[in-house]
């Protein structure tokens, strides 16, 4: 298919890649005055704009009627091919004739190459010699939403320009874009991406999936924003400065374990935090790593940390590391240890709660049959009491009562609706789901932070339940828990907030929920038509008595009842004196 | 006693390893550790911390010599390579490691009884197999017998607490569990340790403490020697209970009140299982009505009641109960 040239032929323009491209170009061009390689430059869209900041401009390109256009308009022009990168860059080094280069510009041209590595590989070293040069690039974004959702539909629409030009043969994700910087030596210094929330793919109008009104097009574009801010990019727009070489760092351990222990200490329990950890290393299955969170832990309570984790074993020791966090609330700690974690799901365990033997190898269990979803079990809940004044003066604390099992074992989002009904330790979720999803604790949160993202995380993942006790979740009579840390109305504020979250946006809801509604709302018409039953009742009778009210009231009024009160008087007299003799009949009297 | 062999000969106590070169001055210590159909992995983990436990102890200068001695009463070695298991263990943790492959079920207060045959320690640490100890469960322990009117100090188990009170101050309490007790070597002889001719599985512990008692000494509860014991919760929160446990549970709330004075709560306690509904616990007063009409009562001990304590169907006073 032969292809209109003047395709191209874009206007530079507030609001548009170019302007971004060249406020980049403004703050960092190599050298005032210097000459600025336009590579694969078209039309040249900004040649004028790179003159008005008293650089100059020399457009590359091998297609004529571009070079025709900047000839033109009386700029520099280079007739060149970038599928043969070294001669180019020889003929643009003859080109510059000594004169200092500013930067060179590759604006939707990379995205052409069918060698770009190369061409990447050739700027670098051409940069470096030339006085350590800018590459400044915009590359179309192939992950934009509207490309993620219409793959969902089965669509892959190639046009002329755009995001799917028919003539792209390589395709960017910033992941992409970063390997292939890296390797050639390219280091990014700034970016000016360009954001269009409707990119050119947004068509056909009023398709459901895309329709940022519709409830799945909400869902969707909340689905992809959340996993990370490049959902709107339509193009990345950045600069970056030749350095050395390098590999992109690898995105996961080579040996993964199965969980990822979270805990979070301030450092204020090191008694429970031993037991926490002695409860850790006792684990049956040992595919786990543990990050001790120590948050705005001064120095001494860290050092007293690390010597307590070093005295264990090797075999559990090792696989302990304790990350420093600075700052925020109960969430912060979370979420630094989740960007930390190598583990397949990430579950928390406080520095006073201890797991029971099994506790890792029945999440493991329930995470190899249901992969993907949030595994949860049983926590048994144990009410504790600080002793100040314990024999041996540091391990002042004791139980009060068994374990008891308070919460249900068997997930019920509808009633997790209501009121949590899982202890930060009953349940772990896959890493996956803030690594790729973009979720995790909320830090605007004071408490309810492990509420909040199990209700978000039940919707994503659903949940994998099984009826066994791993925990136990310490209760404090006296002493320092979140339930007495925090204010009743910052429970209550929090709870709102949690819940408003939730229904800010469309909500998915697992396999048989609708049956469970259905069975909830008759429940509920049931106890309605049982209170109206009652209120009936009520009504009639209320209304008997007003009657029975309103005959006594005209008996009082009556001449023989004022007749006859003095011996009403005698009577209550004599009925007094038997019930003090005969305390029996008092009770029979009180019974009538 | 055989010398770092690998033989596992019932009653063929095996040395498997031993470093001559320790300290005289510091207290001595026998770790001892009966098996019974416990998972490689299990003893694995009891046996790191342990040994854990032990070099920390040494290196702080807390206790001297150190002996491990395992005793396995299952139907067949638990051990693969003992010897490759002495070897690893004996230097920073032990200087001697005793594998001693029974060949029959001794029961715990059986088992500890053949092991405690050769006792030369100053102190001994019995511990159960499924256990996991804290760091510095020795060094705890060990401090508490700093007071020489203490004669048996027991660790605090979690994460399923014992329910049994001790007082708050003193640290005293009725007896010391089994699951991880520290006595004195004294306290061994003078009492001659367990009675495995009465107790099988549970309640030897209750018993030899209260012989300790009756010797003089005192049982104190120590909360910072933390040991995991690995128990598991019912679904509603309930200890689970194996039928061995109810089993010699019920045994023992006759045979303890028979040893202590208690003919008449015996009886009572007698006569309940007689008349339960479980066939096993019928099996149990079966048993012990055999063995009262045989004439095969124990010795009646502390008449006077001074150490022994039926409180309910416990051996203590409870801070709480499981069995609600």
């Amino acid at each position: 298919m032969t292809e209109d040239p003047l395709r191209y032929h874009f206007a530079f323009g507030e609001g548009t890649p170019y302007a971004h491209a060249v406020a980049l170009l403004s703050e960092h061009a190599a050298v005032p005055g210097g000459v600025v390689v336009d590579l694969g430059c078209g039309f040249g869209a900004v040649a004028e704009p790179v003159r008005e900041l008293g650089l100059e401009y020399l457009g590359v390109d091998s297609e004529p009627a571009g070079i025709k256009d900047l000839v033109g308009r009386g700029m520099e022009v280079l007739v060149g091919d970038l599928g043969r990168p070294e001669e180019l860059m020889a003929e643009v080094a003859g080109a510059l004739g000594g004169r200092p280069l500013a930067a060179i510009l590759m604006l939707d041209s990379l995205e052409h190459l069918p060698n770009a590595y190369d061409v990447l590989g050739v700027l670098h070293r051409f940069a470096g010699e030339q006085g350590r040069a800018p590459l400044v690039v915009s590359i179309p974004n192939v992950t934009h939403v509207d490309l993620g959702v219409k793959l969902l539909l089965g669509r892959f629409d190639m046009t002329p320009t755009g995001l799917l030009d028919r003539t792209h043969v390589r395709f960017f994700s910033e992941a992409g874009l970063d390997e292939a910087m890296w390797a050639a030596g390219w280091f990014e210094v700034a970016r000016k991406d360009f954001e269009m929330s409707q990119s050119d793919q947004h068509f056909p109008a009023g398709t459901v999936a895309l329709e940022p009104a519709s409830s799945l097009g909400q869902f969707l574009r909340e689905v992809r924003a959340s996993a990370s801010p490049t959902a709107f990019i339509n193009q990345f727009v950045r600069a970056y400065l030749p350095g050395p070489a390098s590999r992109t760092p690898s995105a996961t351990p080579e040996q993964e374990p199965f969980l990822s222990v979270l805990v979070r200490t301030q450092g204020k329990r090191p008694h429970t935090f031993v037991e926490t950890l002695l409860s850790l290393a006792a684990q049956e299955c040992a595919d786990f790593e543990v990050l001790v969170l120590c948050h705005d832990v001064d120095a001494s309570e860290r050092a007293r940390i690390e010597e307590t984790i070093g005295e264990f074993h090797p075999a559990f020791s090792e696989r302990v590391r304790v990350v420093d966090v600075c700052g925020g609330g109960r969430s912060r700690p979370l979420n630094v240890g989740a960007a930390e974690a190598a583990g397949r799901y990430l579950s928390v365990l406080d520095d006073d709660d201890v797991a029971l033997g099994t506790w890792v190898g029945e999440l493991r269990g329930l995470a190899e049959t249901h992969p993907g979803m949030v595994v949860r079990i049983g926590v048994a809940e144990q009410w504790m009491k600080e002793l100040p004044g314990a024999w041996d003066s540091e391990a002042g604390y004791e139980p009060v009562d068994r374990p008891r099992c308070p919460y249900p074992m068997t997930f019920d989002l509808l009633e997790h609706f209501q009121e949590n009904q899982t202890p930060p330790s009953g349940f772990a979720v896959p890493r996956s789901l803030v690594t790729d999803l973009g979720q995790g604790w909320d830090e605007s949160l004071p408490v309810y932070e492990d509420w909040d993202l199990l209700l978000r995380a039940a919707s994503l993942c659903g949940v994998a339940d099984a009826p066994v006790v791993g925990a136990l979740y310490r209760r404090w009579r006296v002493g320092e828990s979140s339930k007495t840390a925090h204010a009743d109305h910052e429970w209550l504020a929090a709870k709102a907030t949690v819940l408003s979250k939730i229904d800010s946006a469309p909500y998915l809801l697992g396999r048989g929920f609708v049956g469970r509604l259905h069975l909830a709302a008759n429940e509920r018409s049931d106890l309605e038509n049982r209170l109206a039953g009652t209120e009936a009742l009520a009504a009639a009778l209320n209304t008997l008595l007003s009657e029975a009210r309103a005959q006594i009231a005209d008996l009082r009024g009556s001449t023989s009842w004022r007749l006859t009160s003095p011996i009403r008087r005698a009577g209550r007299f004599l009925a007094t004196a038997r019930r003090r003799r005969h305390p029996t009949a008092q009770s029979r009297q009180e019974a009538i | 006693m055989a010398r770092g062999g690998e033989d596992t000969t019932p009653g063929e106590p095996a040395l498997l390893g031993a470093n001559p070169a320790s300290s005289v001055d510091l207290p001595s210590l026998r770790v001892q550790l009966v098996l019974y159909r416990n998972s490689q992995g299990g003893i694995d983990r009891c046996l790191q911390a342990i040994a854990t436990a032990s070099a920390l102890a040494r290196r702080r200068g807390v206790i001297g010599r150190a002996v491990l001695a395992i005793g396995d009463s299952s139907p067949q070695p638990s051990l693969t390579d003992p010897k490759k298991l002495g070897d690893s263990l004996v230097g920073g943790p032990f200087d001697a490691v005793n594998y001693d492959y029974f060949g029959t079920n001794l029961g715990h207060a059986g088992g500890h009884n053949r092991l405690l045959g050769d006792l030369a320690e100053d102190l001994l640490l019995v511990l159960n197999p499924d256990t996991y100890a804290s760091p510095r469960l020795l060094i705890e322990l060990t401090a508490s017998l700093a007071d020489p009117t203490i004669g048996i100090v027991e660790g605090r188990q979690i994460p399923i607490e014992h329910p049994k009170a001790h007082h708050l101050e003193l640290g005293d309490t009725g007896w010391a569990c089994g699951a991880c007790l520290l006595a004195r070597a004294e306290v061994v002889r003078a009492t001659g340790g367990f009675d495995p001719d009465l107790f099988f599985l549970y309640c030897d512990d209750v018993d030899f403490s209260w012989r300790a008692r009756l010797a003089g000494w005192r049982i104190v509860h120590r909360p910072t020697a933390r040991v995991f014991h690995d128990k598991r919760l019912t679904p509603d929160g309930v200890l689970e209970v194996t039928d061995a446990e109810r089993r010699y549970a019920a045994e023992a709330a006759v045979l303890l009140p028979w040893r202590y004075s208690r003919p008449e709560l015996a009886e009572r306690n007698l006569q309940s299982l007689e008349d339960s509904g479980d066939s096993l616990l019928r099996g149990v007063a079966r048993e012990l009505r055999d063995r009262q009409r045989l004439g095969q009562l124990p010795e009646a001990l502390d008449p006077a009641g001074t150490v022994a304590e039926f409180v309910g169907d416990n051996f203590a006073e409870h801070r709480f109960s499981y069995d609600d």
